[in-house]
């Protein structure tokens, strides 16, 4: 029946990790471009809510808002905003697919299964790289900027003025630096993949969609308070470090990289190892 | 030849119930072979261990002659329908196709697309392929269902309630898809339209509550019992059926008025040889030879027991 | 009460859309006191949007449809009190027991207010549909078979005249849908029964008559007969072994017009179907002269209502 093109061939290797490849893809196209886009849109939105608040609070109390306290509120409420929304849309990953019987329908073709775990986390990569560069990016010369006003002194020329002085010059008080800030940016999109591993761990173990999302949020959030409030000794050891390391880089103070980015790939290979363990067993 | 599926003292404990309890059964390879049962007998249960999708206690289950628990290399074998089958809802049909082929096969882009193209066709999907398939109806969803267990050309066809929710039309498609498949693939498949079964399946099993108490080819089902055959003759049959009587392989004769009398044998096989040559040499014009057949389904009434389900159905969702 | 003369349900030109979906396209339809009808169709053929105008659910474009030979739009309680009716997915609430359901549906009919007539009635019919024993069982411990049981007693608690069942047998097993035949059987003395169903032969089985209905038009309607119609020179034969060149043979023959063979498990289907229906002696000793095959099976070929439906159909896409 098949017109002869160049004669298609059975694929003849089989164990654990066939399909990863296209898995990988497949799970690559549900992050992007529209989950990834949203998510974008997630930051762009916490960057204007925040100018919103500053211009508020900025009337109210006389202060000479610079970017210190600019950079702070932005980067904690948009990390918040991207922990839960990364927790929802990774919710769907493992536990959404056995829930809605796709996870049996792949299972029934030639893919081993460590490979759809597997495929479920490096298939996040992209995405959820391109959600924080795409709006990071963005923010960056916004903030920037921004920072330079004086609030008091909100004129058309003023602006203009502002608008026309190069980044980074005199003007643009307490800036990182645009290395630092990529550190930044790596820090957050480090951790929300070790949420997405979580996810996928989660989805391995429990049966109903509830429990995985519920649970989900409550140990992403909590991992995110204790980055924020520098547990000494708790940060060093879990990619709770990358929050803290993250919300002092943005104010200027010098954090360390490595370790904390060292220690979360271990933990994004630990979930993700353990869950192809549990899934491994698990019945669909 | 290597059976399709061979399954031995198999059993699976869910939880509090007993799915299956200990069957045996064997798929010859290159057959059309219904898998029937109440809902709740373990006829889902059976299909996912064979697609390793859960895992079974005691037995054995071997599909083309290699053991289930081998995982990947057992699968690309097998094309699966699940019963409920879910696909991801944004993606084109086309591209659930590709995506399908892609696991079983290696090949140019133009390739795979002949292929996906081909298989849309024979299912009557043409010209649907940009459809997404959440935008698909009932009947379509299931074409689309049978395409992508079959797109691999897989050597065994495991297809769960293929026809379920069609209408008439659909799943007489359904039954000549089977039909034309037969050359090429095994089927095993579960339904509960018995007369489609009757129409093109070579064996049947049927399993009740956890175990296979009936299987074998279909004209075994059907011919258990007594033998009659209802006998039309035209004319002046009377002479000609008093011949019959006197032949060893007769049993009883009676007629049923219009012309037609009813013939019971001693021994079916000699009558089956016999019995047109028999009456053609006596000059006889035969309207009418009709073994008086039970359906399937009388029989499949007969031999399940009346089923209290327990209170949690097993089987299937 | 009205009349009992006339046809129980009667539909002239009925157009039904939603939006731009054109469900119903002028439908006529008339089903006699007293029968059990097949409403047959594909999906999307407008049964639900006919069963569901009829009960009021839905109003028309365009056309008329009585009930008892009243308007069934206008149809007040007085005779939706003597139509029982199961939609297409009946939902019943799963902590509700079996006899919880039968009271509520009974009060909301004559004579229901009554305690004592209520419970008698409702006692009835748990072991009329074959729950006896269930009445305390909740909905959710049902089978599929026991829910669609459970559907039609409801149906049937207000004694109605006539029962109107969408698919009442979707989804059951073998022994279900025969369990709901059977009932179907067992109520027609009563009541007029009007239903929907893609099992054709369960059709065959209990219908007095039946319609199909395509792309939201009658195409055809009459008694099971009439619509098989009379079979005429087709003939079926199964052949035991290997009937080396016999096709060859047969279609060298004037009056054989075609020929189809189809395995059948160990046996070989062949239909012939003749060019002279006169020549058809001459039929079967030419199968029974073939060497290296026995003639198992011969007769007229058998026209089940499925290949009759299948026809009449025809050209039509259920989807």
């Amino acid at each position: 029946m098949v017109t002869e093109v160049a004669p298609l061939q059975s694929i003849t290797g089989s164990g654990p990790w066939r399909g990863l490849i296209g898995l990988t893809g497949a799970e690559a196209r549900r992050w992007l471009p529209w989950r990834s886009l949203v998510l974008v849109g997630v930051g762009l939105g916490v960057l204007a809510l925040n100018f919103v608040i500053w211009r508020i609070a900025g009337a109210d109390t006389e202060v000479n808002f610079r970017l210190g306290s600019l950079m702070y509120p932005f980067f904690t409420l948009w990390a918040i905003a991207l922990t839960l929304a990364t927790a929802t849309a990774a919710q769907g990953a493992v536990a959404g697919e056995v829930d809605e019987g796709t996870a049996a329908w792949l299972m029934g073709m030639p893919i081993g299964r460590p490979a759809f775990i597997v495929s479920k986390v490096l298939g996040a990569i992209p995405g959820v790289l391109v959600a924080v560069f795409g709006a990071g990016l963005v923010a960056y010369p916004v903030l920037g900027y921004a920072s330079t006003f004086q609030i008091e002194n909100f004129t058309a020329n003023h602006v203009f003025e502002v608008a026309s002085r190069p980044i980074g010059s005199d003007g643009f008080v307490d800036l990182p630096s645009l290395s630092d800030y990529l550190g930044v940016l790596v820090r957050m999109s480090l951790f929300l993949l070790v949420l997405v591993g979580l996810m996928v761990l989660l989805g391995a173990i429990f049966r109903s969609t509830a429990i995985v999302l519920g649970l989900g949020v409550v140990l992403a959030v909590g991992l995110f308070m204790v980055g924020m409030v520098d547990i000494a000794g708790v940060v060093d050891v879990t990619p709770a470090g990358l929050i803290s390391g993250l919300l002092d880089s943005v104010q200027a103070e010098p954090a360390p990289l490595a370790g904390p980015v060292l220690i979360s790939v271990l933990w994004i290979l630990g979930l993700t190892g353990l869950a192809v363990v549990r899934f491994q067993r698990r019945e669909l | 030849m290597i059976p399709a599926v061979e399954i031995s003292g198999l059993r699976k404990r869910y939880r509090r119930v007993e799915a299956l309890r200990g069957i045996d059964l064997v798929v010859p390879s290159g057959s059309v072979f219904g898998f029937l049962g109440p809902n709740g007998a373990g006829k889902s249960t059976t299909m996912k261990i064979l697609m390793g999708l859960i895992r079974h206690g005691e037995g054995t289950a071997h599909v083309l002659g290699r053991d289930v628990r081998h995982g990947t290399a057992v699968r690309a074998q097998i094309g699966y329908l699940p019963q409920n089958p879910s696909f991801y809802d944004r993606m084109p049909v086309h591209r659930v196709l590709q995506f399908v082929a892609r696991r079983f096969m290696n090949g140019s882009r133009q390739a795979i697309n002949d292929r996906v193209e081909d298989t849309l066709a024979l299912v009557g999907l043409s010209g649907k392929e940009g459809r997404r398939v959440g935008d698909l109806s009932g009947g379509e969803l299931r074409r689309l269902g049978i395409a992508q267990a079959y797109v691999g050309h897989p050597e065994l066809l495991i297809l769960d309630e293929p026809s379920v929710g069609l209408d008439p039309a659909g799943r007489r498609e359904v039954i000549d898809l089977l039909d034309a498949l037969r050359q090429q693939t095994t089927v095993f498949y579960s339904t509960h339209i018995l007369d489609d079964v009757q129409r093109i399946a070579d064996y049947i099993a049927v399993l009740d509550r956890g175990q296979i108490i009936s299987q074998g080819s279909i004209d075994e089902f059907l011919s258990t019992g007594e033998a009659s055959y209802r006998v039309g003759l035209g004319g002046n049959g009377e002479s000609v059926i008093n011949s019959l009587a006197a032949e060893p392989w007769v049993a009883t004769t009676a007629p049923l008025g219009d012309g037609s009398w009813m013939v019971t044998a001693t021994d079916r096989s000699t009558l089956e040889k016999q019995l047109a040559p028999h009456l053609l040499a006596q000059g006889a014009v035969v309207t009418e030879i009709r073994p008086e057949q039970r359906s399937l389904e009388e029989i499949y009434l007969e031999i399940t027991e009346r089923s209290e389900p327990d209170e949690e159905t097993v089987d299937g969702d | 009460m009205a009349k009992s003369g006339g046809p129980i349900i009667e539909v002239n030109g009925l157009y039904k859309r939603y939006g731009k979906v054109k469900a119903l396209r002028g439908m006529d339809l008339i089903v006699p006191r007293g029968t059990v009808f097949g409403f047959l169709g594909p999906n999307g053929a407008g049964k639900t949007t006919a069963m569901k105008i009829l009960m009021g659910l839905v109003s028309p474009t365009r056309g008329e449809a009585f009930l008892f030979g009243r308007d069934a739009f206008h149809a007040g309680p007085a005779v939706r009190s003597r139509i029982g009716y199961l939609p297409q997915d009946p939902e019943f609430h799963p902590d509700r027991t079996v006899r919880e359901i039968l009271k509520f549906a009974g009060r909301l009919y004559s004579g229901g207010w009554n305690p004592l007539v209520l419970r008698k009635r409702v006692d009835a019919l748990i072991e009329q549909v074959g729950l006896a024993g269930k009445g305390r069982r909740r909905v959710r411990a049902l089978s599929g078979g026991e829910r669609q049981r459970l559907g039609i007693a409801q149906a049937l608690i207000g004694e109605p005249e006539l029962l109107i069942l969408d698919e009442p047998s979707a989804g059951l097993d073998p022994r279900g849908r025969r369990e709901v035949i059977d009932l179907i059987d067992d109520v027609r003395q009563h009541t007029t029964v009007f239903y929907s169903t893609h099992i054709l032969d369960d059709v065959q089985r209990v219908s007095d008559a039946v319609a199909v209905v395509g792309g939201g038009r009658m195409l055809a309607q009459g008694s099971i007969g009439e619509i098989l119609g009379t079979p005429v020179g087709t003939y079926t034969a199964m052949l035991r072994g290997k009937p080396d060149g016999l096709r060859e043979r047969m279609v060298v023959e004037p009056w054989v017009a075609s020929i189809d063979t189809a395995k059948r498990g160990e046996l070989e289907e062949w239909t012939v179907r003749l060019a002279d229906a006169t020549a058809a002696g001459r039929l079967l000793p030419l199968l029974a002269n073939q060497k290296g095959c026995d003639v198992v099976e011969f007769h007229l070929s058998d026209r089940s209502l499925e290949d009759a439906y299948l026809e009449i159909v025809g050209g039509l896409h259920g989807e």
